[in-house]
């Protein structure tokens, strides 16, 4: 007898509960899980309330900071100290915030939506199925970051706007193919069989049964893809693809210029960097724990 | 006549994070040579843990806390890894319950067996292949020797488990332990199988504990049986005495659940009501008594221990069937 | 076998379509005419009057496709707006590069990321295995440009222990007969050139091999904890196999199938990281090349280029298609 089927027996007392609830439950058992829903929700606070943060507005450059060359590092005033261009270093990364945010969750959205989309229709229209999955083949083909590049060079090459609909597309083939297959798996569970056999029409079935379990895997791919998209990002603006206003605050952009100064001051290319890694790493520790709380098979097993 | 195998007291448990789970408590059996002992129960009763336990590979989590086994005479409990793994596989063997996942897909059968004869004979290659090919017709698959360079795949499951079979035959053990072998095969293939067994094992002269839920594989194949119940050995005998009169209520239960052909068409199925106790706590009372149809007072306080009963069948139970109540009541009477 | 990879081979064919038809629209796509955006920025009205009368620009665009399918397949992918010499040849110069490197970000991922992800998976939920699951974690968190400014800064800056931009020292007088810079010194019997190339990857390697080696560590361990479960391992140690037998020729062979898999869809993951990387270390390559064709609006380049990374890419899946069909018998044989 099998570890599991003894557990299974042993906790046969257990009051029975829904998914969401034992999602929940051991959600709040996972250490990592909490450590990244604290993580990105310090960070949504600081990007939404980043004007009443800011000791500095990010774009106001004091030259005479800099007079001796570059770069001063932390005083009292400064507390992460200020870049080339006289510009405090604390307050373009709370500002920086907002630009890593705003085009994670706009990306994803689009990617998500989209890619639903594409994926319920291929899953369910047997015609479409073909052509849809052909052409997402096509665009896993092309290595994610390489084909955003492309596509912000389609839009004119560059600006906020660019990347964020760059990354969102990207985003589509991912979403598109975790629907499609959802869908078709279920098409031949016994449970969709059974609700067939009743009499259940085919929109019921749909919106009642495959919808609620197609749900969670595209949960887990939202939360993971809002990583990458926050990392695809950052490599756009550090390519000089980001925001082309040079004084916006976004991580990535300000990691371009600090190459130079490395010997002198790497501080510069530190923060954003760390910055970059921790709301990245809180993304990717909430994706995982969600990945391990929603899946069905370690139900009841705590 | 020295008993090949003598358990005692065996007592396994599990760790995991609702708690510690008491698999087995006290399980105390003996087999003889050439004999073949029968372990009835049904799912999550230690049948299979208790075989898992003496062949030494518990999954990580379970640990037996008391007891011994001794091969023998030989104390397996107190054996390094070194002298348990010689034993494993040569003394003793094993054929497991699923023979479809119980193979490993990217080897040959050929190799598999070939494996089993590797870590316990010495023979030079030629002649591993030779007995491989021996082992394989010994068992009644046709072209041996073509067969031993295919995969698991293209064997269908009943295949399989004659290949498991042949496994477990490779170094000529003194004993196999058969946990479900015909549980997941067709009925048709489920007979051939126990066949095959029962025929290399009166040939051989092995040993056999055949563990089984089914009532029917029991009847057909062992000398003596054990039933086993939430850890427990409750009722043992011979399988004429146990098949004729039962007397542990379990026993009894089990036997009356059995659908009948000859039972008039509305006869309502008898299942024994109720769930199997809560394996988190270690026992202090019978496992068995909030479903007993006989439970008395004394029943939910003390741990009944195995009594003799008469010609050596025995059940652990303070307030036994009477012998002929099986008969009584599968004879058309309502059941008591 | 040979049917499986013809059959392959055949869907690579709507892809190689798909890719050119996708790439041929990019550039008709982009802001501007194409003609300008293979001429760049600096064209007057005559040269695109030219341009259009020699590319054939004014053709409907099914000829213009036929043409430009003509030309790519006859080895011609275009002239480089920046540096004026045909793209091809470039590629020649710029690709081994990048071949090196990535080849040596793959070995350096594979041969840390596995044994790691082994003994994680054998030491599961001790020490080692928190930490690599941290390592790992941190792996997939940090940008690779990032990672390359903190290496460079580290170990070349500060340290100076290893170079820090280029793919030789301009010192060193080294003959080139393969562009594979590492293979050249010692081809030519010189062993400082090849030393000092070597020294040149390896920054930019590590940088490069993060982001594979934490996701090749990571599904080697789910890949061993899955396999470790399996019955037919659990028949392996009831053979009596010594575990590190177990390990190798049943728990291994299994995991490592789904492992060879992501080992190829890391190509994609290694190109475009060449991208950022390669422009840190200013390192000779494709992806430094993409990014000063990006700076420059070097449009005929990107289009050549990625055109040829995403052939690559297909390429390179569909071999690692075919080796994982010869390492699963159930996909070699099928069709017998």
């Amino acid at each position: 007898m099998s570890v599991a089927e003894i557990t299974e027996i042993a906790l046969e007392q257990a009051p029975p509960t829904g998914l969401w609830r034992d999602a929940f439950r051991r959600m709040r058992r996972n250490p990592g899980a909490i450590f990244g829903l604290f993580v990105i929700g310090f960070f949504a606070f600081v990007a939404i309330f980043a004007p009443l943060i800011a000791p500095f507005d990010p774009r106001h450059q004091d030259l005479s900071l800099i007079v001796d060359g570059c770069c001063p590092g932390p005083s009292r005033d400064h507390l992460l100290g200020v870049d080339d261009l006289g510009r405090d270093e604390l307050s373009r990364l709370i500002y920086g915030a907002r630009y890593s945010l705003l085009i994670g969750v706009v990306a994803v959205t689009v990617g998500l939506t989209l890619g639903m989309f594409l994926g319920a229709t291929a899953g369910y229209f047997r015609r479409l199925d073909g052509l849809i999955m052909r052409l997402m083949d096509i665009m896993l083909a092309i290595p994610g970051f390489l084909m955003a590049i492309g596509i912000v060079a389609l839009f004119g090459g560059g600006g906020l706007l660019q990347v964020m609909l760059a990354i969102g597309i990207v985003n589509v083939p991912i979403f598109a193919r975790l629907m499609r297959g959802s869908i078709l798996g279920q098409r031949e569970t016994d449970y969709v069989l059974a609700a067939r056999a009743i009499g259940v029409p085919g929109r019921q079935i749909l919106g009642s049964h495959i919808m609620p379990n197609a749900i969670s895997p595209v949960i887990v791919a939202g939360t993971l893809a809002l990583a990458t998209s926050i990392i695809d990002a950052a490599g756009l603006g550090f390519l000089g693809l980001g925001p082309q206003d040079p004084a916006t605050p976004e991580w990535g952009t300000m990691l371009t210029g600090t190459v130079r100064y490395l010997q002198t001051q790497p501080l510069l290319a530190i923060f954003p960097g760390l910055a970059i890694v921790i709301v990245v790493m809180g993304f990717n520790l909430l994706g995982d724990g969600l990945r391990e709380a929603l899946d069905p098979k370690l139900r009841g097993r705590a | 006549m020295t008993a090949l195998l003598e358990v005692e007291d065996l007592h396994v448990h599990f760790w995991t994070s609702r708690g510690i789970v008491h698999a087995v408590n006290g399980v105390s059996f003996s087999v003889a040579p050439h004999e073949t002992l029968g372990i009835v129960g049904e799912s999550g009763c230690g049948k299979s843990v208790t075989a898992l336990a003496l062949m030494g590979i518990l999954p990580r989590a379970g640990r037996v806390v008391n007891g011994s086994a001794r091969l023998a005479g030989r104390e397996l409990f107190s054996l390094g890894d070194r002298e348990l793994r010689d034993i494993r596989g040569k003394d003793i063997a094993m054929i497991f319950q699923d023979p479809m996942t119980s193979l490993n897909p990217v080897l040959t059968i050929g190799r598999q067996l070939g494996e089993a004869l590797d870590a316990h004979l010495d023979l030079d290659k030629r002649e591993v292949v030779k007995r491989s090919v021996e082992l394989l017709e010994r068992v009644g698959i046709p072209n041996a020797k073509s067969r031993i360079r295919d995969y698991p795949h293209q064997f269908s499951g009943g295949m399989r488990q004659r290949v498991m079979i042949a496994i477990a035959l490779a170094c000529d053990p003194k004993l196999i332990i058969a946990d479900e072998p015909t549980t997941a095969l067709d009925v048709t293939i489920q007979a051939q199988i126990l066949d095959l067994l029962r025929a290399l094992v009166a040939d051989q002269g092995t040993a056999l504990i055949l563990i089984t839920h089914d009532l029917g594989v029991v009847a057909g194949m062992c000398e003596r049986v054990h039933v086993m119940y939430a850890g427990t050995m409750v009722e043992t005998g011979t399988a004429d005495q146990l098949f004729a009169h039962p007397r542990h209520p379990y026993t009894l239960g089990l036997l009356q659940s059995v659908p009948r052909l000859d039972a008039g068409r509305r006869q309502k199925l008898q299942p024994i009501e109720g769930q199997p106790p809560n394996m988190l706590r270690a026992p202090t009372a019978c496992p068995y008594a909030p479903r007993c149809r006989y439970q008395i007072d004394v029943c939910v306080r003390e741990l009944p221990q195995l009594e003799d009963l008469g010609d050596g069948q025995r059940a652990a139970c303070f307030n036994p069937v009477p012998p002929g109540e099986w008969q009584r009541t599968r004879l058309g009477g309502e059941a008591a | 076998m040979l049917r499986f990879v013809v059959r392959r081979l055949f869907l690579l064919v709507p892809i190689l379509i798909g890719l050119s038809l996708l790439v041929f629209f990019w550039i008709r796509a982009l802001p501007g005419s194409p003609a300008e955006a293979l001429l760049g920025e600096r064209a007057t009205p005559d040269s695109i009057a030219q341009a259009r009368d020699q590319y054939g620009l004014d053709d409907p665009l099914y000829v213009q496709y036929w043409r430009y399918v003509q030309t790519v397949g006859s080895g011609d992918l275009g002239t480089s707006i920046a540096s004026h010499r045909p793209i091809t040849e470039e590629l020649r110069e710029r690709f081994p590069a990048t071949i090196e490197l990535a080849f040596s970000a793959m070995l350096f991922a594979t041969l840390i990321g596995v044994p790691l992800g082994f003994f994680a998976a054998k030491r599961y939920g001790g020490i080692f295995d928190n930490s690599s699951l941290f390592l790992s974690l941190i792996g997939v968190s940090i940008p690779i440009f990032f990672l390359a400014i903190l290496l460079k800064w580290l170990f070349a800056v500060n340290l100076g222990w290893l170079p820090s931009v280029g793919r030789q020292d301009v010192l060193i007088d080294a003959g080139h007969p393969t562009n594979f810079y590492v293979l050249d010194g010692i081809v030519t019997g010189n062993w400082n050139a090849a030393w000092d190339a070597a020294k040149h990857l390896i920054l930019p390697g590590i940088a490069l091999a993060t982001i594979p080696l934490a996701i090749i560590a990571r599904i080697t361990r789910a890949s061993v904890l899955d396999v470790q479960n399996e019955d037919y391992v659990r028949t392996a140690r009831a053979k009596g196999l010594a575990p590190r037998t177990v390990d190798r020729r049943h728990v291994l062979r299994n995991a490592m199938l789904p492992v060879t898999t992501i080992i190829g869809l890391q190509v994609g993951l290694l190109l475009s990281g060449a991208i950022l990387t390669e422009t840190v270390f200013a390192f000779p390559g494709l992806g430094s090349w993409l990014q000063m064709a990006i700076e420059n609006r070097d449009y005929p380049v990107l289009q050549g280029g990625i055109l040829f990374v995403a052939m690559v890419v297909v390429v390179v899946n569909l071999l690692v298609d075919i080796s994982y069909g010869l390492l699963n018998p159930r996909v070699r044989l099928a069709g017998r």
